[in-house]
């Protein structure tokens, strides 16, 4: 019964943390289209 | 206005004219403004002034000679050439109105959307009194105008302006920025004022590195009001800023942490869509920079304008419409602030 009651927390535990952390992540980014430029010339 | 002191030499009578600038409010960006106004020489003598001792004393350790450091309530006594007024939000508009009364050419850095429009209200007392005021030289507003103007010059026709934010300046700025997303959010949407629920309509946007692409939502920002008066035809202008989960969910809180005396390196993203030559084209302008750094150096770049006459309108306006936008990024690229333009694909991101 000790054993089931263990697995039981580690699950509930982990199902927790794995919850906390996805919560706090962003969706990724899948690919870039393109690049920034410094601008030099502002025609003047 | 200046101020002239007599000098009598052995034959002639010299007029030496004394430029004094009045910075209100010692936070990140008065005291940056300050350090900016005296490297670059523009003024002569500076008085920066707050109402909290301990921010004085900061700024004090940070400036050298030529200033003076006033503990004194921020609307009272004006006397200067020039007034810069970055205090905190709900203090800009009676310094406003008093600089007005007075007659003194005014810079205010303005981040809130409320203070922002009952600022523009005084529009016409400024033009009555023909001081010229600009409105919004901050980071965002204010660098995002000038971005706007700049971009414009890339099209023959613009339909819309979408402006991104990311990251804040000092402790005043973060508080605004916290609230930011709480508070209902305002777009220009076909002739209309579009209101929309702050933390609303996500967006994955790319700024300039090292920030790099982040999660984007509505809020009350000030850049579409500043944007509008500006380019009135727009159809649809739009501001959003960068934010986690964890800012949406804490927003409608006070905050529960004491924000950092200056936030990182933050950045701002200018997306222009519009036509040349008849065909779609979207042109992006972006800044990568610490916030309260760049709004120093626009505030500060904004005084030497306003000083040198080289602004275009002798009332209460915005950057995008006071300045010409090519030479001010020009100087300010001197400053060491960069803006970038985004090459890609030819698609909205």
């Amino acid at each position: 019964m000790n054993k089931l009651r263990r697995a039981l927390a580690a699950i509930i535990t982990a199902a927790a943390v794995a919850g906390a952390v996805r919560f706090n992540q962003e969706p990724g980014v899948e690919k870039r289209t393109g690049g920034w430029k410094k601008i030099s010339n502002f025609g003047i | 206005m200046l101020k002239k002191e007599q000098v009598v030499g052995k034959k002639f009578l010299i007029l030496v004219f004394r430029v004094r600038a009045l910075v209100i409010g010692a936070g990140a960006v008065g005291t940056k403004v300050s350090q900016q106004l005296l490297a670059s020489n523009s003024v002569d003598q500076i008085t920066i002034r707050d109402i909290s001792p301990e921010k004085l004393g900061t700024a004090s350790k940070a400036l050298s000679g030529r200033v003076t450091v006033e503990h004194f309530p921020f609307s009272q006594n004006m006397d200067a050439d020039v007034v810069v007024i970055a205090s905190p939000r709900g203090t800009q508009l009676e310094a406003v109105k008093n600089s007005i009364r007075l007659r003194r050419p005014t810079v205010v850095v303005s981040d809130g959307l409320v203070e922002t429009v009952s600022i523009l209200k005084l529009e016409e007392e400024a033009f009555n009194f023909k001081v010229p005021v600009a409105v919004g030289t901050g980071f965002a507003p204010g660098l995002s105008c000038v971005l706007a103007a700049y971009g414009k010059r890339m099209l023959d026709e613009i339909d819309e302006i979408h402006v991104s934010k990311m990251g804040t300046g000092g402790p005043a700025c973060a508080l605004v920025h916290h609230r930011a997303l709480s508070r209902s959010s305002y777009g220009w949407r076909e002739n209309r004022w579009d209101r929309r629920l702050g933390g609303s309509g996500r967006e994955l946007l790319w700024f300039p590195e090292p920030v790099g692409p982040q999660d984007c939502y509505n809020a009350s920002l000030a850049d579409p009001i500043l944007l509008h008066h500006v380019f009135p035809k727009v159809s649809r202008i739009s501001a959003k800023m960068a934010a986690t989960r964890r800012d949406r969910f804490t927003a409608f809180f006070p905050m529960l942490t004491p924000p950092h005396s200056e936030g990182g390196v933050g950045a701002i993203r200018v997306e222009l869509r519009g036509r040349k030559n008849g065909v779609q084209e979207n042109i992006v302008l972006g800044v990568a920079e610490r916030p309260a750094v760049a709004a120093a150096s626009v505030t500060a770049l904004t005084v030497e304008f306003l000083l040198n006459k080289k602004i275009k309108t002798n009332y209460m306006s915005t950057l995008g419409l006071m300045v010409d936008p090519s030479e001010f990024l020009s100087e300010l690229s001197k400053r060491s602030i960069d803006l970038q333009i985004f090459e890609g694909e030819k698609t909205t991101i």
